[in-house]
């Protein structure tokens, strides 16, 4: 049976690296679509970043006390060094070769996930998917947390260090730019 | 909107993702949703947001091989023992490397409450910090460690056994070579995880002091959950005792920094609160009224982090600090200074150039009632260590802005003796000093800076052999050459006619805050719940240290 996050991190805090591994094993994933979502597509800096989440874990692992889940703490790291990144990514400008612009979202393929939506619910979902990128980081973030990570509220607030009733304040402000967004009216 | 619908409502984000999650409140929701139609539609929102934030972008899914990569990467610096539990609040080694070459830490000029001088992220082999030497063998390491501190404990209490009834005191006339840490007794009875930040008097008998329980050090990762109370500690007729923080403050994680006291029965406190991991993420201010035996929150959202009050009278009074940059990303949105004005009825910012890109830490009236402010000028970019130290002085009605010709200075605290004389307390981070000062053979020196006639006339270093840095985060005078500055680990600076000696109190406690409240008694306090009053030539410790 798999261990649970708690104990990989005791064992962590213990100096077991096979613990790192399959913790960040675990982790992998959402840590580095949490990332690629705050750190744009530059897929360099996001595993740069990465290494630098399981290093502080590696060397936090003992200051990691249960009142939250490991989850939570893992994403609270991930979110601090964000920040560091892109002070780092501002000094350091880079132009990665992907890009995440318009045309690529609006590709054939993605319209073809669509199809079975009527015409206008597609185009509502077009110009939805544009104006969540044009919502403040902070307020991407707090969606992307909740309504795709499922953290709980008081958990958004851990990992992002304000308070609850900001990450609420935040939730609303994204709900009301999102519909006023939309001409089509799909938001009430 | 009913209480029903503002249940709903608060728990759709989470039910349009899955009813099954506690957050969702599912039953209720459910339930509710069956009869709600404008519930409904707002359900049908949130399931179109949710659909939108967990469609694909290009970059979210890890490269091929990236987990593997990034363990073979990290894997040479976990030969470095993991950190134990308490190892965080170990006093912070020298930098084999010049700070010149090292990105500045988050906050670690925010001298009022930084218990640390400075601190580096952890880094891997791509990065220019330095990194610890490595430790072969975690396992005995971390051993020969605790082993280490078990001995220390027992070496403290052969000594508190030895010497029950004994306060250290030291007499700082000159510069005495670093006495032995040991752990003084604490009689006063307030806790020992606050630090407090600010510390002020009504009267010699009545006084404050400010602080929070114990923020996380910078660059350490942040506990979860983060709790950071506001906290108040009231002397009275020979007494410490904790007063509650008004209620409003419950749940904000705030840390008051400044308090400035008018009389027995009126003061204020500003504080901030602590956002982010390292405190120094977008953030907002308090300011707090004492008036009549009650504390209560005046402003609740002031627009930056405040860190300093001055009270010139009941009606007149000022509180400093900057905004945080919104962008940390944006090299161009910077941290700005904010000065606000009390004029008897309302806080009003005051604008004007001067402010521009400065975060001030500080702020004292002169005998004249002109305003001083001190701080870091934020032009080259938030937290920049080679940003230079500023001063800014009212003179009329118009702020003159004087940056200071010492590299890498930092000024924590002033003193005006008069409009064209204040004395500064803080540090040298590092680099070249300026012609002369032959002390600046290594970085983390506590500093006291002297300017007169519109320069800066003298600039005196303390030259203990540490092999941690230093700091004076606070200095007051009882004359005008004459006076006292408080520091990290208990550094204190002795002012007579004009010159500066060192002398260091035998704690670990970072001094915050110093008031003399005449020439032969004074109070100090700071992190570990330490007070340390002064009285008649000596600093005893009654709380902490």
């Amino acid at each position: 049976m798999a261990e649970d996050d708690r104990t990989l991190l005791a064992r962590i805090a213990g100096g077991d690296q096979s613990a790192l591994e399959a913790l960040a094993a675990r982790f992998h994933a959402p840590l580095w679509r949490f990332l690629a979502r705050q750190l744009g597509s530059d897929s360099a800096l996001v595993e740069d970043t990465l290494q630098e989440v399981y290093l502080a874990v590696w060397r936090s692992a003992a200051r990691y006390r249960n009142e939250a889940t490991p989850a939570t703490w893992l994403f609270s790291i991930a979110r601090f060094l964000t920040i560091n990144a892109r002070k780092a990514q501002a000094r350091h400008p880079t132009h990665p070769l992907s890009t995440t612009d318009d045309t690529e979202d609006r590709s054939p393929a993605r319209t073809d996930l669509l199809l079975p939506s009527p015409e206008d619910a597609v185009l509502d979902r077009l110009a939805l998917a544009d104006a969540l990128l044009q919502l403040a980081p902070k307020h991407q973030e707090v969606l992307d947390l909740v309504c795709y990570h499922g953290f709980a509220l008081e958990e958004v607030a851990q990992i992002l260090s304000v308070p609850v009733g900001t990450v609420k304040s935040r939730l609303s402000y994204a709900r009301r730019a999102l519909a006023a967004a939309l001409k089509k009216g799909a938001l009430p | 909107m009913n209480a029903a619908c503002a249940r709903c409502r608060a728990a759709l984000p989470w039910y349009a993702r899955d009813p099954a999650t506690p957050e969702a409140d599912g039953a209720f929701v459910t339930a509710h949703l069956a009869g709600c139609a404008v519930c409904r539609a707002d359900l049908a929102a949130w399931r179109a947001i949710t659909a939108a934030v967990a469609a694909p972008r290009p970059g979210d899914t890890p490269r091929a091989g990236s987990l593997s990569r990034s363990m073979a990467t990290i894997r040479p610096h976990l030969a470095e023992a993991p950190a134990t539990a308490n190892a965080a609040f170990a006093p912070e080694k020298a930098d084999p490397q010049p700070w010149t070459s090292m990105a500045a830490p988050q906050g670690a000029w925010y001298g009022r409450d930084s218990s640390c001088s400075a601190s580096s992220s952890p880094r891997p082999a791509s990065s220019s910090a330095p990194s610890a030497p490595p430790i072969q063998r975690p396992l005995a390491a971390f051993i020969a460690f605790a082993a280490v501190i078990v001995a220390a404990a027992v070496v403290f209490a052969v000594l508190g056994a030895a010497h029950p009834s004994k306060v250290p005191a030291v007499t700082a006339t000159q510069q005495p070579a670093k006495p032995p840490i040991t752990k003084p007794p604490t009689n006063a009875g307030l806790p020992t995880n606050i630090t407090f930040n600010s510390i002020a008097f009504g009267t010699p008998d009545d006084g404050w002091a400010v602080g929070s329980t114990t923020p996380p050090l910078p660059g350490m990762p942040i506990p979860i959950p983060l709790v950071i109370s506001p906290k108040l500690a009231h002397y009275h007729a020979g007494h410490w005792q904790m007063v509650a923080p008004p209620a409003a403050l419950h749940g904000q994680n705030i840390i008051l920094t400044g308090v400035a006291m008018l009389s027995v029965q009126e003061g204020w406190a500003v504080g901030r609160s602590y956002a982010g991991p390292t405190g120094d993420g977008l953030a907002y201010g308090v300011i707090l009224h004492f008036h009549e035996g009650v504390w209560r929150v005046a402003v609740a959202q002031a627009p930056a982090n405040l860190w300093h009050i001055v009270m010139r009278s009941p009606t007149d009074g000022w509180a400093v600090g900057a905004t945080v940059t919104a962008d940390p990303g944006h090299p161009s949105d910077v941290n700005q200074g904010i000065v606000l004005h009390y004029d008897g009825t309302a806080w009003q910012q005051v604008v004007d150039p001067a402010f521009t890109a400065i975060t001030f830490t500080t702020a004292a009236l002169d005998p004249n009632g002109a305003l001083w402010l001190a701080g870091v000028d934020e032009h080259s970019g938030s937290n920049d260590a080679t940003a230079p130290a500023v001063l800014v002085r009212q003179v009329g009605s118009t702020w003159v802005r004087q940056t200071l010709p010492i590299p890498y200075a930092r000024l924590n605290a002033l003193a005006p003796v008069s409009a064209n004389e204040v004395w500064g307390a803080g540090t040298i981070l590092g680099g070249s000093g300026p012609a002369g000062s032959a002390n600046l053979k290594q970085p983390g020196y506590a500093a006291i800076f002297h300017w007169q006639n519109n320069g800066w006339t003298d600039v005196m270093y303390t030259n203990a052999a540490h092999s941690y840095r230093l700091s004076y985060n606070a200095i007051a005078l009882t004359s005008p050459d004459a006076g006292w500055a408080v520091g990290d680990y208990g550094a204190l600076g002795q002012g007579a006619h004009g010159q500066w000696a060192f002398a260091q109190l035998p704690i670990n406690a970072t001094l915050n805050a110093v008031i003399l409240l005449s020439s032969v008694e004074g109070w100090a306090t700071g992190t570990g719940g330490t007070i340390v009053h002064y009285d008649n030539g000596a600093w005893q410790v009654v709380n902490g240290g």
